[in-house]
């Protein structure tokens, strides 16, 4: 995982790092159930989601809303995420375990996933992205 | 100062058209010299983005709890032109009508002597935290029906008197409320919720009045000095956060379709009067009904416990006011000399309704509308009314809280939960929280002094000061 908190005032801003996209994807999404859960989850329970949009930014996007979505509804903190790419959409196979306060509890509650800043940049040694989760 | 920012008067700035290309009229911002020294240069450069966009009349405003957010930054104010302008999720926030209400009772602090007790009992009667489940079960219809309806909703179930719907702003319920664009997500998300506080910053304390600086509004608003006071501040849960992400989605791309230029993807927009701006404006107030009623239905729970634990009656648990500080409006403001219908956005910042505005309940419309400024954790919160000054200056808004200075991260490498607990308890200030990481990140020292901040509103004279209340019991998120 690369992954790491840059200052923010008001939220919570992140900076991911990954060789690709499916890591890029994979590192955001642990990102956001490290600001949502404490402790570790294993991978008991699996659901698929598909997400939509024109460019791999809203992709990551609508993702990034989808997972925090699921989670919230479902109530399941997940530890693995799996990605296959396909034109203009991405699924994801996430997997993880129902949230227990005693184990998870003790986080933050992100409220939104927001566009300020979010542009997934191409480096030398892969993709870069700040992404701020409201909070 | 940061470079091209123009000092207009003792707390007045303003950042010119030309600060960044685009900009159609001026920002303008309200701080004491002191508070300029906590100035993030990333929160004036979204001030001066949203003067760029279109419809937007007189000023980009900030408050003086201003900070750094995303679109619009917090603290931040602005009003569109209702034919040419735009609506814009970026300028309300994902919490839709996050907000704060005072309520008052008999209470003394002397009666306190279980406060231990009673703020356990609140705590249990509260759901809070993360993860947190409502024990209520909402019906598809009643859910339809809170968001159409606020908090007349939940007083006509049972969670309260009809006094409480009057000193509610816009009477608990914004009457464009249009269900039909809440999505499925976030309608499920809204039913687990309701009746729950949530995290972060929202909380549930226990205040005495310590002071009271204008007599005459203070007895309109029926708080005096010694009286031990209940604040709630939360707001649309993730019913509100859904329909903000939603839409958000949506606006992106009306963006492109109207040609709206933005300096910032999260200021995605679109003319008020279009389909997908009605559409947004109309699902914003079904979760900023919500936000009413679930403030509501919490302050149910709490004249339930009080009632219970400190023999007082439920009636005489009297709700002062309810304001928003996160929400989008249709108001009528004077520009040029000319009454205009304008979308006011509020984000971080609170309707300041001056003496006789029709929106400020009867009983209160000598006074001028409540507003109520709460502090960080273990700080004062404050009651002051609303002015003529604001009506002219500022679209009738002020300021919303302290504002923050510290990220939550800072925060909990500089300060400790347990530690904070310690010496809050030393103060005679007693916190419940899910964990220690929730006391730290919004510990006093993570914000900007309350007073600070209210003492240049008062001084500016866009809100004068009523009250000030000090914290003796707090839940945390």
């Amino acid at each position: 995982m690369s992954f790491e908190e840059r200052d923010h005032t008001a939220d919570i801003l992140m900076h991911i790092r990954a060789d690709g996209p499916a890591g890029l994807f994979a590192d955001a999404g642990h990102a956001l159930m490290k600001i949502m859960y404490k402790g570790t989850a294993k991978p008991l329970q699996e659901i698929t989601i598909t997400a939509a949009g024109p460019t791999l930014d809203h992709l990551l996007h609508v993702f990034l809303s989808d997972l925090l979505f699921e989670s919230e509804v479902r109530n399941l903190v997940f530890c693995e995420f799996e990605f296959i790419f396909g034109e203009g959409e991405v699924t994801a196979i996430l997997r993880g375990e129902p949230f227990n306060p005693s184990v998870h509890g003790g986080g933050a509650e992100v409220k939104g996933i927001s566009w300020h800043g979010l542009f997934i940049k191409s480096e030398q040694d892969g993709l870069t992205c700040d992404i701020l989760f409201d909070v | 100062m940061i470079k091209g920012v123009i000092k207009k008067g003792e707390y007045e700035w303003e950042i010119p058209v030309g600060f960044i290309p685009g900009m159609r009229v001026p920002a303008r911002f309200f701080l004491s010299d002191e508070l300029t020294k906590t100035l993030e240069e990333g929160a004036l450069q979204q001030l001066a983005n949203v003067a760029t966009m279109p419809g937007i009349v007189k000023n980009s405003l900030a408050m003086p709890d201003i900070h750094w957010g995303y679109g619009f930054p917090i603290g931040g104010v602005a009003a569109f032109e209702y034919d040419s302008g735009v609506i814009s999720p970026g300028g309300v926030g994902f919490d839709i009508n996050c907000g704060v209400r005072l309520l008052t009772t008999p209470l003394k602090q002397s009666d306190l002597a279980k406060k231990k007790e009673i703020l356990d009992g609140l705590y249990d009667a509260v759901p809070v935290g993360v993860g947190a489940r409502s024990s209520l079960h909402l019906s598809e219809k009643q859910l339809e029906n809170m968001m159409t309806d606020g908090a007349v909703f939940a007083v006509e179930e049972g969670y309260g008197n009809k006094d409480d719907i009057i000193h509610c702003e816009e009477q608990g319920r914004m009457k464009e409320a249009d269900p039909a664009h809440v999505s499925r997500k976030a309608k499920a998300r809204g039913v687990p919720q309701c009746g729950t506080l949530g995290a972060g910053n929202h909380f549930l304390e226990i205040q005495v009045i310590e002071e009271i600086y204008d007599e005459e509004a203070a007895q309109s608003y029926g708080v005096e000095a010694g009286q031990i006071c209940m604040m709630i501040h939360c707001g649309s849960r993730g019913l509100g956060h859904q329909v903000c992400t939603d839409h958000l989605q949506v606006l992106e791309n009306a963006v492109s379709k109207y040609n709206i230029s933005l300096p910032d993807k999260q200021l995605a927009c679109a003319p008020i009067t279009s389909p997908e701006g009605r559409a947004y404006f109309g699902g914003m107030a079904a979760a900023a009904n919500y936000a009413w009623a679930n403030r509501q239905m919490i302050t149910h729970k709490v004249r339930s416990v009080l009632t219970r634990m400190c023999g007082i009656s439920y009636d005489d648990i009297r709700l002062v006011y309810d304001v928003a500080h996160n929400v989008a409006k249709i108001e009528e403001h004077a520009v040029d000399g000319k009454m205009t219908k304008v979308c006011v956005h509020r984000k971080g910042a609170t309707r300041a309704f001056g003496p006789g505005c029709p929106d400020v309940p009867a009983d209160y419309a000598h006074a001028g509308q409540p507003v109520i400024i709460p502090g960080s954790m273990g700080s004062s919160s404050f009651l002051l009314k609303g002015t003529d000054v604001a009506m002219r200056q500022t679209f009738g808004s002020t300021c919303h809280g302290a504002g923050r200075v510290l990220s939550r991260s800072q925060a909990k490498k500089k300060i400790k939960g347990k530690n904070i607990r310690e010496i809050l308890g030393k103060a005679g200030i007693i916190v419940r929280a899910p964990h220690d990481g929730a006391i730290a990140e919004e510990a006093p020292d993570a914000y900007k002094s309350s007073s600070e901040v209210v003492s240049v509103v008062h001084n500016l004279g866009i809100s004068r000061l009523v009250a000030r209340l000090e914290p003796l019991g707090v839940i945390k998120g």
